[in-house]
């Protein structure tokens, strides 16, 4: 468990591996091998993995969680031999399975996923579902339920409800799954884990299918820093982690993603720059050196005297400027900036105050 | 009925690499003004220059969004704003604890006088005024309440919510906003940062709550992690309606193209 949440453990389910199986073919084993290390250090507690990835990783490493996705039934045997103890059904895949196979999953921890296709969810029918589960498989043999598809937040207690029905009545944790259709995964994740979730499914940036899923560093940095969580991984190493999931993948990352993109604590505006040089807490959520990254006072047509003055400061340079001198740097910025329409480099602007020979 | 306000030309601006010149700001004005935006935040005159003359030219082009600027707390500010002769004067408040002590250097008795002072000043220009609470969501709500009634004593109708650091949560987000409804006669507006993602379901939350306007900004750009993302907002409003449509997507997704190819033009020339 890599969460504490009010005194309460969270835990989380990362299915980045499976996602990664998209780009087997480019794949470096001793990467995505780098790159799981990682991810258990960050905080994932068990990895979500089909047949695919068990291959690719010819076999499976030890002092690892692993949940294996069951499509096929002969996957059933291939747990027992790899001696995986958690198993993860898709409700309708369950209801095709015959009565002998059924007693052969009650050997493993089992995992139902139950998915919510409407964009609103319907109490009712998620009870009603997880009823007929329970006629075909006693919830005494059933570790969790995971509802796949969450979409959205409920801020009028319907969220709510559905926990406690759900666990009055079958006494069984409750794992949420967010799809991004709606660009809310994130949110809905965060909202369910509040509302009586026990854990989370997330991957690394949130990139899952073709829609998308709540972001594993999302995840932990909004429950760190928004609800005060105890998280006992190493949140140091997510730009790290950027880097070496844009390698495994080739795919960039965006520059403002949230709490990987490279830009996010680049600041121009003169208003920032005055705050953030007064103190940081002005303008950011949380330290960026606290997940591996620097801040960057960039130089622009938003820049003030005071980020010209910030910026000789930052390069050992003597501001031996008078006001008049500084009103001429700035406007220099701002037309070169317009010009070019991107931020004045260090060199640049070393070369712009050369100009004035002092 | 939810009303949007861009804000690609003022916060959306503000990232660090984006530097749009006159003839940017106006060509993308256009561009949001053709989708039936209601209002246009155009910028910050105060900056003078291409800024202050783009939302002049902006003025003169008729458009139907109404636009408004962003102005630091300050009579100065508000001067070169109303210059502009624009719809909407916003006028920027830090509310929280951290904002006032750090970055003004003031106390709160301070931040309520000079607001009454800048409302007073503007409202007698006979000018629109929106009152921002900056860095609302890290702001005691007993003194939020307490703004909220101090601007609305003085006739102001709307009031933003800034989320400036991205730590709202959409519970809060809801929750917050239903709450001001329910103490003080004002309508509220909702800006929103993405620092963990969870930018469109803060204004989600917000419209659920009783916010009437939201602000976003094209390809959801903006100060670090950027703002509400305009598409992704409308899509999520879409979803969580029914499914019934609020918006049409198409012609917004074709403008935020030909936006973002604005932008960043000269940047991929480099």
């Amino acid at each position: 468990m890599s969460l504490l949440m009010g005194g309460k453990e969270i835990y989380i389910i990362d299915r980045t591996l499976l996602n990664l199986m998209e780009f087997k073919e480019n794949l470096n084993y001793h990467e995505v091998l780098l790159f799981m290390k990682m991810l258990k250090k960050l905080g994932t507690d068990y990895f979500e993995i089909d047949i695919r990835v068990f291959s690719f990783m010819q076999g499976l490493l030890p002092q690892m969680n692993y949940i294996l996705r069951i499509e096929e039934p002969d996957e059933i045997d291939l747990c027992r031999k790899m001696d995986v103890a958690y198993i993860l059904i898709n409700e309708e895949y369950l209801k095709k399975l015959q009565i002998e196979q059924i007693h052969q999953l009650c050997q493993f921890h089992i995992i139902i996923e139950i998915t919510i296709e409407s964009g609103i969810d319907n109490l009712m029918g998620i009870i009603n579902r997880v009823t007929l589960i329970n006629e075909i498989l006693d919830f005494d043999k059933i570790d969790c339920i995971r509802i796949r598809g969450i979409r959205n937040c409920y801020c009028e207690g319907d969220r709510v409800n559905l926990v406690l029905k759900l666990k009055e009545s079958f006494a069984v944790k409750l794992d949420v799954y967010p799809c991004n259709s709606a660009y809310m995964a994130t949110a809905a994740g965060f909202d369910a884990l509040h509302k009586g979730f026990d854990s989370i499914t997330t991957t690394f940036s949130g990139r899952d299918g073709s829609l998308g899923t709540a972001a594993l560093e999302e995840i932990i940095l909004s429950l760190k820093v928004i609800s005060g969580a105890v998280v006992r991984g190493d949140i140091s190493i997510m730009a790290l982690m950027k880097n070496l999931y844009q390698n495994l993948t080739g795919l960039k990352v965006g520059g403002n993603k949230s709490i990987i993109g490279e830009d996010i604590f680049k600041y121009e505006s003169g208003i920032h720059a005055d705050g953030i040089e007064k103190n940081p807490l002005t303008y950011e959520p949380f330290k960026p050196e606290s997940i591996g990254m620097t801040r960057k006072l960039m130089l622009g047509k938003h820049s003030g005297k005071n980020s010209v003055a910030a910026k000789l400061r930052e390069l050992g340079i003597e501001n031996l400027y008078s006001d008049h001198e500084l009103d001429f740097i700035l406007k220099e910025i701002k037309k070169k900036s317009i010009l070019r329409k991107a931020n004045v480099t260090d060199e640049e602007f070393i070369e712009l105050i050369g100009i004035l020979k002092k | 009925m939810v009303r949007l306000v861009d804000t690609t030309l003022r916060d959306g601006e503000q990232m660090a690499g984006i530097e749009l010149g006159l003839s940017d700001k106006i060509e993308i004005a256009k561009r949001i003004d053709s989708l039936g935006v209601y209002q246009i935040e155009a910028g910050t005159p105060a900056m003078g220059g291409d800024e202050k003359k783009s939302i002049e030219k902006m003025m003169s082009l008729g458009l139907k969004s109404k636009i408004s600027t962003w102005n630091r707390m300050n009579i100065n500010d508000i001067k070169h704003s109303i210059d502009c002769r624009v719809d909407i004067i916003h006028i920027s408040v830090p509310t929280s604890d951290i904002h006032i002590k750090f970055k003004l250097e003031k106390d709160r008795n301070w931040v309520k006088e000079q607001m009454e002072n800048c409302i007073k000043y503007t409202m007698d220009k006979g000018v629109e005024v929106v009152v921002g609470f900056e860095d609302a969501s890290r702001t005691s709500y007993d003194f939020l309440i307490e703004l909220c009634k101090q601007v609305a004593s003085l006739g102001v109708k709307r009031i933003r919510y800034a989320d400036t650091l991205g730590i709202l949560h959409p519970q809060k987000s809801f929750t917050t906003m239903k709450k001001i409804r329910e103490q003080v006669p004002i309508s509220l507006g909702i800006h929103v940062h993405n620092d963990f993602g969870m930018a469109v379901a803060n204004s989600i939350a917000a419209v659920k709550g009783g916010a009437e306007y939201v602000d976003c900004t094209f390809g959801g750009v903006g100060e670090r992690a950027g703002n509400c993302n305009y598409n992704h907002f409308l899509r999520a409003m879409n979803e969580t309606s029914n499914n019934e449509m609020y918006f049409d997507l198409k012609k917004s997704c074709r403008t935020e193209k030909e936006i973002l190819d604005i932008i960043y033009a000269k940047q991929k020339e480099v």
